[in-house]
């Protein structure tokens, strides 16, 4: 059942895969507690269009999709702060971005397997450079959310009483949403464009359910995220089934038994 | 040079777009004082605090506290705040949490134990200390009113600026809420209070300002305004709230 992991690739997947658990529900936690479920799969369907660019003009593509992803995260960011709901401004770019990213896969003549790729990610094709890269990515996202989360947290609660403590929460807010961007940009090779989303917004919509406080929130969303990814990748080896979808599988049973708990214990 | 004024507004104007909340206020208040704004709906009391407390700063005109230019005064120090209306929706943050945020500038990277004490006594002054470990959202809008009042209050801040704080507290929290602030005023501090309870007015404050879009009158004894006053500022007659409370 665990023979998975005497593999290397089955090993580096693990790895992989709870590098961007971590990361994704840690960023994702503020996500769902700012109810902008909607930005996750925004920006990740923002970076198609990015793929698409890349490989048209023959860029290398996970530089061109990160800018492109932390330059529509900035944008949306700043729209919400002159009024736009931030999944206003993800409604609006969603699918004409998508359709753009087609339009430029297309014309640029590349074989379609490398777009499914992109499309449904292949987290057991991660090499140790992906995992280098996943580390230092997540370390940097955890050592923001120790020092930033009551910033986070404040200007999601009470906005305005940020501005009473004069607090310089604008740079913390677009930091936080490149991070996020950068984050889900680096996730898409192991999940997929139409999975990560749920990678961000699952687990802490699973610990908001059995944790009361958004401490208790930030502590378990990142253990549920993880437990997620071993037990998926199991599920994945043994039942021959992509490993993608299968880590989604059971985070979406962890959230519906999490929320038989809740109603079942009061 | 020492400034006698805790607070001072000069030819203050807030405009909302096309709408003028404000139009040239000009008022100042001495320290140690408690004063009460009163005014109509829509009259622009909130707005005015909140262009002193530092959430609007897009005006015209002059603001000075303790002397000193207000983003100056608030680069250093904090003006106690209450906002209007605990309305905050469901979010899961404890009760001591909530007070934490007023001790925000003074941690470094988190809160220590003693910013902790603090909390729990700002807590005890509002009588809600046994309620620290609750979730905000699990209160009555009273008792959310309280934790805010003790939010404001725990950074310790010479001028306490609160917006109709007392609606939504029952009689004895009233009476409680009065008591505290009589406290406050003498341990010096400088309290500003928006309210409509025109029969607390006369008994507790030292002046009062009628704000409709510009101040309209500045007493120093709610006995010096005219009867019919309070009838024109709202367009009918609160007098017998008034009356009631004449010795
Ligand atoms: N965010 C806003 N955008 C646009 N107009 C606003 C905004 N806030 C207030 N106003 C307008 O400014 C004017 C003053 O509002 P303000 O909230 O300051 O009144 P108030 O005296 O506090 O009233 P109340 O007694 O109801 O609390 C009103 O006409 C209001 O419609
Ligand atoms: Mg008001």
């Amino acid at each position: 059942m665990w023979d998975i992991f005497t593999y290397e690739f089955g090993l580096l997947a693990l790895l992989g895969g709870i590098l961007s658990a971590i990361m994704t529900s840690l960023l994702g936690t503020v996500v769902v507690l700012r109810r902008m479920s909607f930005f996750g799969s925004g920006i990740a369907h923002l970076s198609f269009a990015g793929v698409g660019l890349a490989l048209l003009l023959k860029l290398p593509v996970n530089l061109i999709t990160v800018t492109v992803a932390a330059v529509s995260a900035v944008v949306l960011g700043y729209l919400s702060r002159k009024g736009v709901h931030e999944d206003i401004g993800v409604g609006v770019l969603f699918s004409t971005s998508m359709a753009l990213g087609i339009v430029m896969i297309s014309a640029s003549g590349v074989d379609s397997s490398r777009v499914m790729a992109y499309l449904f990610g292949d987290i057991l094709a991660i090499t140790w450079s992906d995992i280098w890269l996943l580390t230092i990515l997540c370390a940097a996202v955890v050592i923001f959310m120790i020092v930033f989360k009551d910033h986070l947290i404040y200007m999601t609660f009470d906005e305005d009483f940020m501005k009473v403590l004069r607090a310089k929460t604008t740079p913390v807010y677009y930091t936080y949403l490149v991070l996020l961007a950068v984050s889900i940009v680096f996730s898409i090779n192991l999940l997929g464009i139409i999975l990560i989303s749920a990678m961000i917004v699952l687990p802490a919509a699973s610990s908001s359910l059995v944790s009361r406080t958004y401490q208790g929130m930030l502590k378990l969303s990142p253990v549920i995220s993880s437990l997620s990814v071993l037990v998926g990748l199991i599920v994945a080896w043994n039942f021959d089934v992509p490993a993608g979808a299968s880590i989604v599988l059971v985070q979406g049973v962890v959230f519906f038994f999490t929320f038989l708990i809740k109603i079942l214990g009061g | 040079m020492k400034c006698e004024y805790c607070l001072e507004v000069k030819d203050l104007t807030v405009r909302y777009g096309e709408i003028t909340a404000l139009k040239n206020v000009n008022f100042s208040l001495e320290k140690g004082k408690f004063y009460t704004i009163v005014g109509p709906n829509g009259g622009g009391k909130s707005t005015l605090v909140k262009t002193i407390v530092g959430i609007i700063d897009d005006y015209d005109g002059q603001i000075r506290i303790f002397g000193r230019e207000r983003d100056e005064y608030l680069q250093e120090k904090m003006v106690g705040y209450v906002p209007q209306i605990a309305s905050f929706t469901k979010f899961p943050i404890k009760v001591i949490d909530v007070v934490l945020m007023g001790l925000f500038r003074e941690r470094r990277f988190r809160y220590s134990r003693e910013h902790y004490k603090r909390a729990i006594k700002a807590l005890e002054r509002v009588g809600m200390a046994d309620f620290s470990g609750r979730l905000i959202h699990e209160l009555s809008g009273g008792q959310r009113q309280r934790i805010l009042i003790a939010r404001a209050l725990v950074s310790d801040p010479e001028l306490l600026i609160m917006d109709e704080p007392t609606v939504g507290l029952d009689s004895a929290s009233q009476a409680q809420f009065y008591e505290l602030v009589k406290g406050l005023k003498e341990s010096g501090m400088t309290v500003l209070m928006v309210t409509h309870d025109v029969g607390f007015v006369s008994e507790y404050s030292d002046a009062i300002l009628c704000i409709n879009k510009t101040l309209v009158v500045h007493a120093s004894d709610v006995s010096e305004l005219p009867q019919s006053f309070f009838a024109k500022l709202y367009g009918y007659g609160v007098k017998a709230a008034v009356h009631g409370h004449e010795r």
